[in-house]
């Protein structure tokens, strides 16, 4: 056990590294315009350019670069090109927008995709069940920025019962952090919500029938009991090794089109607009962020499955 | 990811398959047979298949009704232009920058946008555009899959352990992130590889970029059943008759994971059109002026107050047409494996 | 300088009424540019919140965008500086924190100042005359984007070479005693008192102004700044016992500023919740705002600027002239206008309307037909198949700031239309000047614009279409080659102080740049003021002709 968690953590961070290379190749080796010439502004002298380089070490090659640049990545001293604002400390304030975002969703598509999904599954066939699932297949073919954008204009300005994006801290005020976040939660859950559903209906229906769960008849359990205690709690596991994956990643920056079109100023739109403007240092500091939760959460949820299932170990 | 979750395609594959797939040397024949003929009494799957054909079809015809409708092609800027309805002459772009709103006639059906130009010879061509990507990436990304998967589970080793860390790497990146990286990047300088050459403005960035990113999740099913099969008795009658290994994935795993290939298919074409519509959106997708149904939601949002007709009539046709696919994904998947299908509980 | 990207306004609003008469689209309700100056009972107090795009930089020394000079402005001051009124008397220059504007030598190369004296920066330490020299080294140090204006100083680029930071810039000599500051040009230089007029120049302690990036220098100004969150929210508040006299106190206690999209701060303004943007509201929501909130809202051509189409002259097809006069033909000013929602006033000049006593003269007739009319396509077309490149290929170049692909979209296809086979590449705005100012981009044509750094001819011409600006790289001269007639011109006339004096000539300069096709303007753009409902629109609309709005000059009802 101990080696298999051992092994798991060396390829996390082997996978971060690589990360890191490739996406400062993305950037850096494309051709695009000097980020020195950038940094210097206007009708620079070649003196100008050249003292920037030096301080920058554009002039070294690539690999040193690529060290310089991951250092301060680790050590909060990185800078944007664009108006050197502090990236890492940036990214430590936008965060909490993000994580709101992430988490609030999260619990939130939890929530409903597993009753409906449980519900839809005891009502097989019937027409609720058909009329969740044609809900659901709608809801996993709407592109969030979509919906969003509409929710944002029609529910946000036009009719005024929601607030037209933007984000209000918590601490400010919890009544307004929630108000301001429901129509993103929403947006960014019902994509979630159609196919989380799915899956757990299905899950149950296939471990309805089970053995085990017989038994819990045949004992006498109530209907109720043996749904919640057995079925659901199986149908669960597999769901949580996949909410591991895409918490990780809606944390890690993915959630960048609800956060562009609801304005909420969180990491992913810091990330979609640094790299329009081919911002590396940003982008570089944002994709670890992002790619080091999403690979802990693999990694955490490999380690509890082989926990439970012992032959996973092998492979 | 925001697009598609894992969820979704990592649990498309139903065990069914795999158990149908071993067992005889020519597994692949009957199962195919039965799954078609359960496909063809499913009504609702071809409903919307044939929507999904109706819908292409209709962005196909793009040029036609250009041509013959409204007389104008998707770049066609018309700002100084009025057209006279029902008698009143109105101006297509208003002074002040207002846009026609949607006509009803041949000529401005769906109105016109900020240039003058014509939403629905643009929605048409867009279609054309967002399908064409997404119906290209798809078998591409099926290929890459295919091989990746078929060598990581073949051989297992080093080879499976370094083509897993590279899967790996790929699905750590958010998404839409890495996406718009590439897209971003690669729309500056083009992409060059030795030969060759894409210049940064073609579609083929675009479609290279969402069929990279969806092999993870692909390769990973696929690798999985791969490691099954080779267990399998058929592939060590095929080694003890002396076959290589080039052979055997060909002849006789290849066959096994049709099924799978099938199943996945729409699914993909369906989450490479979001996954496009989103990269446009963003601009880091297909470029100006070419238009596509993401650009014009971009578009259309930014006029959202004095026309949200331009962004939900994009809206509606990616909704539609992903919808389509989606369905009739389920009931492909359905047709290969029974159990999932309804089950009515009788209490 | 460019708008937004590079842009500080420092301008001089002179005629009006030329530009009030050039305004056409008479369903817009812009106004003619006048501003009052009533003053009036100006209400004071309270506390207003303004959406930006922040600025790019809280170091007055290395600022480029409006925006953060609007904000800056207020905080720190310089020797010399802008009245602060509103309207066109805003651009004159007034002593700021020296006691008069300077004495100017006899061989126009050496600038005398006196400092005001008993002067206190906000954090209550006295302002020195070496500060000044002090803040220059900074720029000079630092390479600020506008430290290129200082470098005519005597010993600027000995001390630039030297990159010691504390080695002696030996064209200036301050007296901390007297509060004497001379400064000796290499050169006479007609734009070095506006150059001094910036905030980049404005002096600041020297004991608190470390040679790196420094967000949080005292100043001496109407406001001081506390920066709650750099690329968010910033907060201006009232100094206690400023009083210099011709700088305006400032009417409101406390100025919020915050970060949002443009579209979201269109909706906050329209419904209240923000009470100024200083951006244009996007198109989408222009035409609503010019309907229905007309009592709050105007528009000016302001700060002067000019747009056009660059055509790289080194490249094919525009090396030919008749490629180029064939684009000007080509061009309609009034389709343009509709993409500019109405923010346009189509113009056939290079320099703007508001130089009217500097150096405009409108070409009338223009050669290319009126400008507020309808294009030429026949002649243009008759003109790209003299030029022998029909049919060629060519790639137009935009950025993805609102509404400059549609403007692209609209050059490419009247390119279309004339005979070429154009196509559209967009960058970030961030990238894009930096991109087609670097010549192995070999972009044949694009979009530019610029704004004023200063009332100056030679501010619109010297860095957009000199030789001299072609061997800085990037350049922002995208012809990538000058005109003779040009050079020769800036040569002549850059040195005076007063460009009133040589205005005809001025003006000449101008008529060859449009003869000559160096480059295809089409218009001038309006700025828009959008308020909310507090806000006293009438009496304290604060447009200022360089910081395109002076928000101590702001009041709410």
């Amino acid at each position: 056990m101990k080696r298999f968690v051992i092994r798991r953590i060396i390829s996390m961070v082997a996978v971060l590294f690589a990360i890191s290379i490739v996406t400062f190749c993305i950037f850096n080796v494309i051709p695009n315009s000097d980020p020195a010439q950038r940094l210097a502004g206007r009708n620079p002298t070649t003196g100008q350019i050249e003292a920037i380089r030096r301080q920058w070490g554009f002039d070294k090659p690539v690999y040193t670069q690529y060290v310089k640049t991951m250092e301060k990545v680790f050590t909060g001293d990185l800078f944007s090109y664009v108006n050197q604002t502090d990236v890492d400390e940036k990214i430590i304030q936008d965060a909490p927008r993000t994580f709101s975002l992430a988490i609030g969703a999260a619990i939130m598509w939890m929530f409903v995709a597993i009753s409906l999904g449980l519900y839809s599954a005891v009502r097989a066939g019937k027409f609720a069940d058909r009329f969740l699932t044609v809900l659901a297949l709608i809801g996993i073919s709407m592109p969030v920025f979509w919906v969003g954008a509409l929710m944002n204009y029609y529910l946000g300005f036009k009719w005024n019962i929601f607030p037209n994006g933007g984000y209000v801290p918590f601490s400010d005020s919890p009544l307004q952090w929630a108000y301001h976040l429901i129509m993103p939660w929403t947006a960014l859950s019902l994509l979630f919500i159609g196919v989380y559903s799915r899956v757990l209906r299905s899950n149950v229906l296939d471990t309805i029938n089970d053995d085990y769960v017989r038994t819990a008849r045949a004992k006498g359990l109530p209907e109720r009991q043996v749904l919640l205690r057995h079925v659901l709690r199986n149908s669960l596991i597999p769901i949580v090794s996949l909410w591991g994956l895409d918490f990780g990643a809606v944390v890690g920056g993915g959630a960048l089109l609800t956060e562009t079109v609801f304005d909420l100023q969180g990491v992913g739109q810091y990330a979609a607009e640094s790299i329009g403007q081919l911002d590396v240092p940003p982008v570089l500091a944002i994709v670890m962020f992002g790619a080091f939760f999403v690979v802990v959460l693999t990694t955490v949820v490999d380690i509890l499955y082989a926990t439970l299932d012992p032959r996973i170990r092998l492979t | 990811m925001a697009i598609e979750p894992a969820a979704e395609l990592a649990t498309a594959v139903p065990e069914a398959i795999v158990a149908e797939g071993g067992g005889t040397r020519v597994a692949g024949l009957a199962p195919w047979r039965i799954a078609l003929r359960r496909l063809r009494r499913n009504r609702t799957a071809l409903a919307f298949g044939a929507l999904f054909v109706v819908i292409a079809g209709m962005c196909l015809a793009a040029p036609i009704y250009a041509e013959q409708v409204a007389h104008t092609d998707q770049f066609k800027n018309h700002l100084l232009e009025q057209i006279t309805i029902d008698g009143v002459k109105r101006d297509v772009v208003s002074p002040s920058g207002v846009a026609i709103g949607p006509t009803y006639t041949g000529r401005f059906l769906l109105g016109a946008d900020g240039n003058g130009r014509d939403i629905a010879v643009r929605l048409l061509y867009g279609g054309r555009t967002s399908l064409m990507i997404g119906l290209s990436a798809a078998p591409l990304t099926m290929l890459l899959a295919i091989v990746v998967g078929m060598l990581a589970g073949f051989h297992r080793g080093w080879v499976d352990a370094i083509i897993s860390r590279a899967l790996e790497i790929i699905w750590s990146f958010p998404v839409v992130l890495l996406g718009v990286a590439l897209g971003t990047a690669l729309a500056l300088g083009g992409l060059k590889i030795g030969p060759l050459q894409i210049d940064g403005e073609s579609e083929l960035i675009p479609i290279l970029i969402i069929a990279v990113i969806y092999v993870p999740y692909l390769a990973r099913p696929v690798r999985g059943q791969v490691l099954a099969l080779r267990e399998k008795e058929f592939v060590e009658a095929a080694r003890a008759q002396g076959a290589g290994s080039l052979r055997i994935m060909f002849s006789e795993i290849l066959p096994n994971l049709s099924s799978t290939i099938v199943v996945f298919f729409p699914l993909i074409v369906a989450n490479a059109i979001l996954l496009e519509a989103a990269l446009s959106f963003l601009g880091a997708g297909v470029r100006p002026p070419n238009p596509s149904w993401g650009t014009m939601i971009s578009e259309g949002v930014d006029r959202i107050v004095t026309g949200p007709h331009l962004t939900i009539v994009p809206g509606i046709m990616l909704v539609l047409a992903v919808l389509a696919l989606n369905v009739f994904g389920d009931g492909v998947r359905d047709a290969f494996d029974p159990r999932a299908k309804v089950r009515v509980k009788h209490r | 300088m460019r708008k937004q990207a590079s842009a500080l306004a420092v301008a001089t609003l002179v005629a009006i009424g030329a530009i009030g008469v050039s305004a056409c689209g008479s369903d817009d309700k812009s106004s003619s540019g006048g501003g009052s100056t009533s003053g009036g009972e100006a209400k004071k107090g309270g506390s207003i919140r303004i959406g930006s795009v922040l600025p790019d930089s809280y170091d007055p020394v290395l600022l480029q965008t409006i925006q953060g000079n609007q904000a800056l402005q207020l905080v720190y001051t310089g020797l010399v500086t802008y009245k602060h009124v509103e309207g066109a008397a805003g651009a004159e220059l007034i002593p700021g924190l020296a006691e008069a504007l300077p004495t100017i030598s006899a061989d126009r190369k050496t600038y005398t100042f006196k400092l005001r004296p008993n002067l206190k920066y906000s954090v209550g330490s006295a302002v020195k005359a070496s500060d000044f020299e002090h803040t220059i080294k900074r720029l000079l140090f630092l390479g600020g984007p506008f430290s290129s204006f200082s470098t005519v100083i005597k010993g600027a680029v000995e001390y630039q070479k030297a990159e010691k930071a504390d080695a002696d810039i030996s064209g200036i000599t301050a007296d901390d005693a007297t509060g004497e500051i001379k400064v000796e040009l290499t050169a006479p230089d007609g734009k070095f008192l506006f150059a001094i007029a910036l905030v980049s120049a404005a002096p600041t302690p020297a004991a608190k102004s470390p040679f790196k990036r420094s967000n949080s220098m005292p100043g001496l100004g109407p406001y001081t700044i506390d920066i709650k969150n750099p690329t968010r929210e910033f907060v201006l508040t009232k100094t206690p016992g400023f009083d210099i006299p011709g700088i305006a106190n400032g009417n409101i206690d406390t100025i919020t500023v915050v970060k949002e999209t443009v579209t979201k701060m269109t909706q906050d303004v329209i419904d209240n919740k923000l009470d100024y943007m200083t951006e244009d509201p996007t198109g989408g929501l222009l035409p609503e705002v010019k309907a229905k909130y007309s009592n709050r809202f105007r528009m000016d051509p302001n700060p002067p600027n000019t747009y056009w189409f660059f055509m790289n002259e080194t490249l094919k097809p525009f090396d030919k002239l008749e490629a180029r006069q064939a684009v000007n033909y080509a061009i309609d000013s009034r389709a343009l206008q509709r993409i500019f929602g109405g923010r346009l006033q189509p113009s056939c000049n290079f320099l703007p309307p508001a130089y009217a006593r500097i150096g405009y003269k409108k070409i009338d007739p223009c050669p290319y037909g009126d400008p507020a009319g309808p294009p030429n396509l026949a002649k243009a077309r008759e003109l790209v198949e003299k030029s022998g490149y029909k049919g060629m290929s060519v790639t137009v170049w935009g950025n993805t700031k609102d509404p400059r692909p549609a403007i692209v979209d609209y050059l490419r296809d009247t390119l279309n239309e004339i005979g070429f086979k154009a196509k559209t590449k967009l960058l970030d705005q961030q990238v894009y000047f930096g991109t087609i100012g670097t010549k192995k981009t070999n972009a044949q044509i694009g979009f530019t614009d610029w704004y004023q750094d200063f009332p100056h001819p030679a501010d619109f011409i010297e860095p957009n279409l000199s030789a001299k600006a072609v061997e800085s790289t990037p350049t922002f001269n995208f012809q990538f080659k000058s005109n003779p007639k040009i050079d020769a011109g800036l040569k002549k006339l850059g040195g005076e102080a007063d460009p009133a004096t040589v205005a005809d000539e001025w003006a000449e300069l101008d008529r060859a740049i449009i003869e000559d096709a160096n480059g295809a303007v089409y218009g001038n753009e309006l700025a828009s003021s959008f308020f909310s409902e507090r806000m006293d629109f009438e009496n304290c609309s604060g447009v200022h002709p360089v910081y395109r709005s002076d928000w101590s000059l702001f009041c709410l009802k």
